[in-house]
């Protein structure tokens, strides 16, 4: 898995999302989501991520919302859009804008 | 990866590593058991077991073992609706994939690559044979895995509600509901729900703990054990119901309906979720390593050892009102080591199971029809011991069936059953648990065996032999009377190598053969290593002991009487002469002797043997400690224990003691001392 910042306010992930990154990924989230009023993340590049992974997503839209921040998932693979798919999770559902409230990608 | 995150991920792929151990050890049962008929529940078995296999064996990454294993999985899942009759043909393809699944698993852990193409091969049979035997049909089976729940259900398509909250564990565990879900759609048409409510905020969340919980609309015509089979390795603590939507849906509304036909759905459903539960609430297990059970085994010997030390120092300050505090620790250590070195029991069933296997296709590969019986297969025994057993048994079997039995058409001409029997029995036998391995083959041929000792010169040709001895012969290291090399036995390292490792054990191996008929080896093992019964004995400065179940007898040795002998070394009690080993002289101790001296009177691969002690101190716990490098090689101690009062006593190997002090006396008068009797 490889984090990279793009531009403020947008982080990268990549690679494979498996459990044993879910530290990184969570430390790393906290700090950008810090920085920032609203996160987009970009998860076009990720081949594959576990239930851990997307647990952490979760986790992550939870914590924009009690901190009134925005987050949203911007483009995600092919690979992320069928594990949401099998998992029943709606990627769109894990955005919530600036205000708190959920919105629509 | 970090280091700690590494170690979480070799810590899954151990677990997967011990569970794929055992489940292909439970395949090779059940599909054993499958050849010889007995395929109702067995295909079940081995559905399951192979199921686990794939499941966890994707959650570790191991994708390649996964994937061979979907193709069995769909040849048995064939098998289980009825399209393929469970054959011994299957039961041979089932052991094949079995084997492959163990060598893609060796392979994956940095051991032999798997042949290229071998898989692709195999693949190819199970797909052959589920396409060439689709047309026949066994309806018994496909009725046996149907389960009372599922009576009310046809084969028509049904929806259940399926509501599964994991343990937060799961990932630890390795349970991956991206595979389970997967599993789940393959079922039929599914509708799976996340709810992720109970996931924390980053800054509280322990991403690895699972907070997800699902709910699945499943349509499907697989019955309600099929789709629990899917939850089968993540359901332990966590929550699972799996219930029809219709009968649900009547079930609430129950109270104001009460139509007989419903009510017995209802029925039908509440015992079907009873069924769940109890599923769910089934005996909890833990998985040590065995190291820490060592660990444990070796802090209980010391606690004993402090305890016979604080009693001594008890009775040595006086003090009346420890009695019974010291008393009571007496019993609650005892009662401690007791429950410990039963952890370490287990059944050697375990062990047995490996070998019907292997006479399976050892037989086949001989071309002899031999049968293997057991009995006994719950009988316990230390996993030390048991751990070293395999070796010597899989040497006593082989031999067994490449030597012990004739060829079928001799042994119809002998009036035998044309397939021969190996009995393979396990009972506990006092302070020792004797494992036997007996065959109704052509026994073993006296004359071959004392010419054959004679040619390679392990005896003297006019030597006067007991039969006993003769077939002991069997066991001296070079001997072998095969005629032909093949590659199961008969390189002349078997029985010898078996005897050895069974000294090591601190067993004895005896054999019984009558000629034409039968033979019988039977193996006499402790039940553990860890703590022995001991006679404690003093000779000089110096303590010793004995195990006690070799000890048959003490007597006394008058000083007159060893005289009158005139170094003969040997002594009658009761009318019997048995000869005995000075251990003062023989260890060349200093010091007077008293004048009654004792004699330990033990038992000897079934000859008596007196050892000649200054005085005898009584039992003994002992609890065994191995000696140091600087003595590994001092045979005539085969360990030592530290004693009450801080000193150390030597544990006396018997075997080795004698066969010493034998040389000894070869050396100083060229007569054995065995042989004075």
């Amino acid at each position: 898995m490889e984090i990279v910042r793009q531009s403020d306010g947008v982080v990268q992930v990549s690679g494979h999302l498996h459990i044993s990154d879910a530290e990184s990924l969570r430390s790393a989230l906290i700090e950008e989501l810090k920085a920032v009023p609203s996160l987009v993340l970009d998860l076009s590049q990720v081949e594959s991520g576990d239930t851990a992974s997307f647990q952490l997503l979760c986790s992550a839209r939870k914590s924009a919302e009690t901190n009134g921040k925005g987050f949203r998932i911007s483009t995600p693979s092919p690979a992320m859009r069928e594990t949401s798919a099998i998992l029943g999770v709606s990627l769109e559902n894990l955005t919530v804008g600036v205000d708190g409230k959920q919105e629509k990608v | 990866m970090s280091e700690m995150e590494t170690k979480a991920q070799n810590n899954w792929i151990d677990t997967f590593l011990q569970e794929a151990e055992e489940l292909l050890a439970e395949i090779d049962e059940a599909a054993l058991a499958m050849s010889e008929g007995d395929s109702e529940e067995t295909i079940n078995r081995i559905f399951r077991a192979f199921h686990t296999i794939k499941g966890s064996s994707g959650m570790c990454g191991l994708t390649a073992v996964a994937d061979f294993t979907h193709h069995i999985e769909t040849l048995l899942d064939k098998v289980r609706s009825g399209t393929i009759a469970a054959s011994p043909k299957l039961a041979d393809v089932v052991l094949a994939g079995r084997d492959q699944v163990r060598a893609i698993i060796a392979a994956e852990q940095g051991g032999d690559p798997v042949p290229a193409g071998s898989s692709e091969k195999l693949i190819e049979v199970l797909k052959s044979f589920a396409g060439e035997q689709g047309t026949t049909t066994m309806p018994n089976i496909a009725r046996a895995t149907e389960t009372p729940s599922s009576v009310l259900t046809d084969r028509k398509e049904k929806a259940w509600e399926i509501r599964f909250r994991p343990c937060p564990t799961l990932f630890h565990s390795g349970g991956n509901p991206i595979l389970l879900m997967r599993d789940l759609s393959s079922l039929g048409s599914c509708e799976v729900i996340t709810h992720f409510d109970a996931v924390p905020s980053l800054e509280t969340i322990d991403p690895s703990a699972c907070y997800l919980w699902w709910t699945a609309v499943l349509h499907t015509t697989a019955d309600q054990d099929a789709i629990r089979d899917v939850f089968m390795f993540v359901e332990d603590g966590g929550e699972l119901e799996i219930k029809p939507v219709a009968v649900a849906a009547v079930q609430a509304a129950q109270e104001e309906i009460a139509e007989p036909h419903l009510e017995a759905a209802a029925k039908a459903q509440k015992s079907a979720e009873s069924g769940v539960s109890k599923a769910l609430t089934k005996e909890s297990t833990v998985r040590v390593p065995s190291g820490r059970l060592d660990r444990l085994v070796n802090l209980v010997g010391e606690l004993v050892m402090n305890q016979s030390r604080l009693t001594q120092m008890m009775t040595q300050i006086g003090a009346p009102e420890l009695a019974n505090p010291v008393q009571e620790i007496e019993r609650l250590v005892a009662e401690l080591r007791d429950d410990v070195l039963g952890i370490r029991m287990l059944p050697i069933g375990t062990l047995f199971s490996r070998f019907r296997r292997m006479v399976h296709d050892l037989s086949q590969e001989l071309g002899k029809e031999v049968d293997l019986v057991t009995e006994g297969a719950d009988t316990e025994l230390d996993k030390s011991i048991l751990d070293q057993l395999g070796e010597p048994l899989v040497h006593l079997l082989r031999n067994c069936i490449d030597h012990g039995f004739e060829p079928g058409d001799e042994r119809v001409a002998k009036g035998k059953p044309r397939r021969g029997t190996i009995r393979l029995t396990a009972a506990h036998n006092g302070s020792s648990v004797v494992v036997s391995i007996g065959d109704d083959g052509r026994g073993i041929n006296r004359a071959a065996v004392r010419a054959k000792a004679v040619e390679k010169q392990l005896i003297a040709s006019e030597s006067n032999l007991s039969d006993k001895e003769i077939l002991n012969l069997i066991m001296l290291p070079g001997f072998s009377t095969a005629k032909s090399i093949t590659n199961v036995s008969g390189r002349g390292v078997g029985m010898d190598v078996v005897k050895r490792q069974i000294d090591t054990l601190r067993g004895t191996v005896v054999i019984a053969s009558e000629e034409g008929r039968s033979t019988t080896i039977s193996l006499s093992l402790p039940l553990t290593l860890a703590i022995i019964e001991g006679l404690l004995v003093q000779v000089s400065n110096s303590r010793l002991i004995f195990p006690m179940f070799a000890v048959t007898e003490n007597v006394e040795l008058q000083a007159s009487e060893r005289r009158q002998k005139n170094c003969r070394n040997v002594i009658s009690v009761r009318g019997e002469l048995i000869p005995y080993v000075d251990l003062r002289a023989l260890f060349q101790m200093e010091g007077d002797r008293p004048e009654i001296e004792k004699i330990v009177i033990v038992e000897h691969e079934e000859q008596r043997v007196g050892f000649v002690v200054d005085r005898v101190l009584g039992t003994h716990q002992t609890v065994l400690q191995p000696l140091g490098r600087f003595f590994r090689n001092v045979a005539v101690a085969s360990g030592a224990t530290i004693m009450g009062d801080g000193g150390v006593a030597l544990i006396l190997d018997i075997a080795s003691t004698i066969k010493l002090a034998d040389q000894r006396a070869r050396e100083a008068s060229s007569t054995s001392i065995l042989t004075t009797a």
